[in-house]
Formats: C-alpha cells, structure tokens, sequence
C-alpha cells in the first residue's frame, strides 16, 4: 500500500515512533506547528534537521518512483565527487499501521542539504562570472560521471560557497549527461541577466567544514569508530585519532553499519567486515546492506538474492519486480 | 475511458456528501479515542482534505488540480456546504487559502511491541462534524448530481478525468424509496467527460465490527447482507480498471475485477482506504 502524505507528516510529527533511523530527527514547522512540505511529481519532501546536519527527507509516492531512481543512487554511492551530496535510501524507514491494523513499512529517500546559500543568494553575492565557471564545472563534473540530473533549475541548487551542489535528484538517472545541456544554457543566462546587480558582499565565504580528519582527497563521518576516507590508492578507512584501519584500496567504500560495509573493487561489489575481511565477496553487482534488518540485497545478472549477516545466501536470486519483499510489505 | 493524468489543465472534481443525521452521534473508538461517528468522519474528511492539498502544493504554491465540494446532510431535507463561502464548489487552491483552524489533536501511535503512545499533534480542521435529524441522502444526491452535471458541462473539463462522489452514511434514506434512490444514482453516473462516466462510490460505515462487511464487492459476492446492501450496490459505479490494483491490495489477492465502489458496515478503516483509493490513485501531473 502506497503510504499517503497524511502518513509522511504523521511520522514527521512522531519520529521517534515512526522512523527506524532518523528517529531523532526534527522536521522544519510552519507557523502552525506542521511540518513544511513540498511536492514534486513523484516525491513528497520535508526538511529536516538530523545529527547537526540539514536534509530532505523525501516520500516516494508510487514505488516506481523509487525504482527508477535506484540504480541512479548506486552510481552516485560509487562516485567520489564533491559536487555530489549524499544521498542515502533508506530501506523501510518510515513504519505505521494500515487499515487493518496491519504493521506497514515504506522506503524513504535521504539527501544532504548542503550548507551554504540558494542559487538567487548565490546571485547577490558572488560575481556573475565565477558562477558561469561554477556551473560549467558542475556540468563537465555531470558529464564525467555520466549522470543526469534531470531538473536543474534555481531552487535545486545550491552554492557552498566553492561550488554548486545540486539537489533532488528525483528525476536523476545515469548516462544522457546531455539532457541537463538546455537547464545549463538556462541558468547561465539567469545569471548573466542577474549579473548587472551590485553584489552585496566581497567577502567569499568557505562553507566548507574544517577536516577532522586531514591528509585525504575526501572524508566522510565517523560511524563507529570508522571513518571511510578516499586517498590516492582508492577507499579506505581510518579510526578516530586519523590512524589506518583498512588500507585504501577499494574504488568506493560505504560507511560502517552495525559493523559491515558496502565495497566497490574492479570485479564487482562485496561486504565487509570491521578487519577488512570480505562476508559477501567482491563479485556482484549491487551489494546493499540493510543495517535495520542485517540483510543485503544482492544483485547478480539483474537478478536479486537475499544474504544474511554473516554472508549467507537464503533467498534464490529473482527478478527485479520480486526483489526483496519491501514493496510487497509495504 | 479513465485515462487522463490530472493536470492544470484537465483538473477533476470531488463531492462528498456526510451524513449529518442523528444517528452519527452513536459513539464509537476511533484512532485510540471515544468520539461520535459524526466526529470520527470529519477527522477523516479533514485528513482527505488535507491530502488532496498537499498533493497539488509545488514550490510555486498550491496547484488547481482539483475542484472540491463537501457536502453534509441533516434534519428535514437540509443540505448544505461544510465548506465556508457561497458557492459549493471550492478549487483546491481556494482551500488552501481559507487557512484552517489548526487544533491539537491526541493521537495514537501503536509500538512495534504492542503497547500504545500518545502523543499531541497539530491538526488542520477545514469542516466540522453535526449530527441531527433525518437521512435526506435522496436531495444530497440531487445536489451532488446538479454540481456534477454543472462541472462535466464547462468546456475546460470536457476531457478531464471525471468527478468522483462520495457519498458516506451510517443509515438509510428518509427521503425517498430505495428505487428513487437507484434513480438519481443513475442519472449521476451517465454525466460524465469524454474520458469517462461520473464515479458515485456509497460508502456505510458501521458502529462495530461485529457485522459482516462487503467492501468493493466484486461480480462474484453477490450475496449482500441484506435489501439495502443490494440497493447501494445497485446504486454504486462499477470501479474502473485503473482502481482494481489499489483495491486488489486493499482486499487481498485473492480478489477478482471488476469491483462495484461500495461498502456496506465499512469500519472507518475501510472508510480511509476508499477515500483514499477513489482519489489519490488517480495519477496527478
């Protein structure tokens, strides 16, 4: 059963009761005390704020919302960008009881809400011709992953002060990188029309957090007394005092959940285990492990298994619309 | 038939008629709390309301996509709006610019280990709930019939998705027979666009659910409770072929099309889910 907007914005006024993991998350209320919502075609978004950080939590509001989009999310999970935010799909997130008093579950989907300012901010306060080359360099940055973001517009980008992140990626998908070209050639026009306005600053800001983990192309959070890092050599992991713990080898790496994590090498996708053990070997397509229910979901030839913790197939492999058992749950 | 995406430009409606008669004041539990059915339908009403909202609200505000009339039912042949205004018919946008009453609400959540928790919610209150009088569903239905006929007329809807009516009772007409009943029932489902015939779902709601339920009986169920079961199905639309997913899961799978759009002794459940499958199923832009 499709979960209804009404159920979104129950479970955003009780998150501890109704979300597995953002349980401590806090949406953005308007003045009557709701939580302030958006819609795109496909999606219901809210924002929230989780763990010190600004997300858009987002409902899908047909599965095949979600479907279409998942292959996307893998790529961007490989992809080691900084113009890229995290975004996370969060397996039976949000969780209620149907008509029936049936216990439901549905996926949700999370992105990084980047610091920094809107794009008409961004307008006001940089030159017009740094943010032509921001967006040049964003496009060139799409074009090398060969992905698509399908909506670029004003509202769905914003400025870290380094760069343009784009945001809601809903209507994401991998490889036509040029179908993005006319929302390009767009907003460079809306910013050579903005560009006469005097800025209101000279100053330029950097957004960017202070590392608390220096020495790395690319940091991510502390997760168990894990950190994933990119080096020169690939993914690893570092503890917290910056010291190696799983040598920088993988071409991507997952954050570490309920001690296993998601590898990318060149034969394939794999688990691993906190000494860098291999649980699910380098070998399949998609690896994606669900800390909530100890499980990955594996695909091999298009073809998805179910695997236990300890990297036991116990479900054969089946056809996409079969896979899982979520949507059907839900 | 029924094809058509709802769009700015090919909007749909929905009219429901509540019953207001005396009977809805019979008290039942409903979401954890004690409250009369008139009340319990309201809330109902007010989440449709609500949903239907905010699945036409974009970044640029709130999106005609659909045109809403609630009607309630009560006394000696009164029908009237529970919306504000003087016209029936309010465009969603309308609705969300009359700025609702916000209250605070207690509201039951069910933990994964069985015990319950309450908690205090903000909820938004467009209509509110009476409970008077007699049953004139026959008048209701002839106004849900007028504000159709009148919407399906205007040349901006000729190819929009049809309106679709939900009429919800606890009881039985007082103001007509149940042939007369099947009548206007008729005469609301040949109004129609060119994408289809206007969909009349009659909905029942029970006090408990120690009596036995039909809801969206298929072809097959056809032994109905009783004389007015078999009226209402009678004066239901049989569900076209883009609900039959959304109900199969309602009723499981093992259910067959088509399905009439009626319940009979429907628990206010069953109630959400045929609001929600008669609306929200339907694919906006």
């Amino acid at each position: 059963m499709v979960a209804t907007i009404q159920t979104f914005t129950r479970a955003l006024q009780t998150p501890d009761l109704s979300f597995r993991t953002l349980g401590e998350a806090r949406p953005v209320l308007d003045a009557n005390g709701l939580p302030r919502l958006m819609r795109t075609t496909r999606f219901a978004e809210a924002e929230i704020s989780w763990q010190g950080r600004r997300w858009l939590l987002a409902l899908p509001l047909s599965p095949a919302a979600l479907f279409t989009l998942e292959r996307t999310l893998q790529q961007m999970a490989r992809c080691s960008s900084p113009w890229l935010p995290e975004c996370r799909l969060l397996r039976g997130e949000m969780s209620w009881y149907g008509p029936t008093g049936t216990p439901r579950s549905y996926d949700l989907l999370l992105q990084l809400l980047p610091e920094g300012r809107s794009f008409d901010e961004a307008l006001c306060c940089e030159g017009g011709e740094r943010l032509v080359e921001e967006l040049d360099a964003l496009q060139q940055e799409l074009r090398r992953l060969n992905l698509c973001h399908g909506n670029l517009r004003r509202d769905n980008l914003r400025w870290t002060g380094r760069r343009f992140v784009p945001i809601r990626f809903y209507d994401a998908g991998v490889g036509t990188p040029e179908r993005d070209d006319a929302a390009f050639d767009t907003l460079r026009q809306e910013v050579l029309r903005a560009a006469g306005i005097p800025g209101v600053s000279d100053v330029e800001a950097d957004y960017e957090a202070p590392g608390r983990w220096p020495g790395h192309r690319w940091v991510s959070n502390l997760f168990e007394g894990m950190v994933c890092v990119e080096d020169e050599t690939g993914y690893g992991y570092v503890d917290a005092e910056n010291r190696p713990v799983i040598a920088s080898q993988y071409l991507w790496a997952g954050d570490f959940h309920e001690g296993r994590a998601e590898v990318q090498t060149a034969e394939g996708m794999g688990l691993i285990d906190r000494q860098g053990h291999y649980v699910i070997p380098p070998e399949y397509e998609i690896v994606s492990y669900v800390p909530a229910e100890s499980v990955s979901h594996v695909r091999q030839n298009g073809r998805w298994a179910l695997f236990d913790y300890l990297g036991r197939r116990i479900s054969p492999f089946v056809e996409d619309g079969e896979r899982l058992g979520v949507w059907a749950e839900a | 038939m029924y094809t058509q995406s709802i769009t700015r430009t090919h909007r749909t409606a929905f009219i429901l008629l509540i019953d207001g008669s005396g009977s809805m004041s019979e008290r039942i539990r409903f979401a954890g709390r004690a409250m009369s059915k008139s009340e319990a339908v309201t809330d109902i009403t007010n989440g449709l309301l609500f949903e239907l909202i905010e699945r036409a609200r974009r970044n640029d505000g709130v999106r005609d996509y659909y045109d809403i009339a609630v009607l309630g039912y009560s006394g000696n042949d009164e029908v009237y709006s529970l919306l504000p205004g003087t016209q029936p018919m309010h465009s969603v946008t309308e609705l969300a610019a009359l700025e609702p009453q916000v209250r605070r609400r207690t509201i039951e959540c069910r933990q994964p280990d069985g015990s319950i928790a309450l908690r205090e919610v903000p909820t938004p209150v467009w209509v509110e709930a009476t409970a008077a009088g007699q049953t004139p569903m026959y008048e209701a239905m002839r106004q849900a019939r007028d504000l159709a006929a009148a919407w399906c007329a205007h040349p901006a809807h000729a190819g929009s998705f049809p309106p679709t009516i939900f009429n919800i009772t606890d009881g039985e007409a007082t103001d007509c027979s149940e042939e007369e009943l099947i009548a206007i029932s008729e005469q609301i489902r040949t109004l129609g666009t060119s994408d289809g015939n206007v969909l009349l779902l009659n909905i029942h709601i029970a006090a408990d659910d120690t009596q036995r339920t039909v809801f969206f009986p298929s072809e097959e169920e056809t032994d109905l409770p009783n004389r007015y079961a078999s009226t209402l199905y009678r004066a239901s639309s049989v569900m076209p072929a883009i609900f039959n997913e959304a109900i199969r899961e309602a009723k499981g799978p093992g259910a067959l099309p088509p399905f009439r759009g009626m319940s009979y002794n429907a628990s206010l459940d069953e109630l959400i889910a045929m609001l929600n499958i008669g609306s929200i199923s339907v694919k906006t832009e």
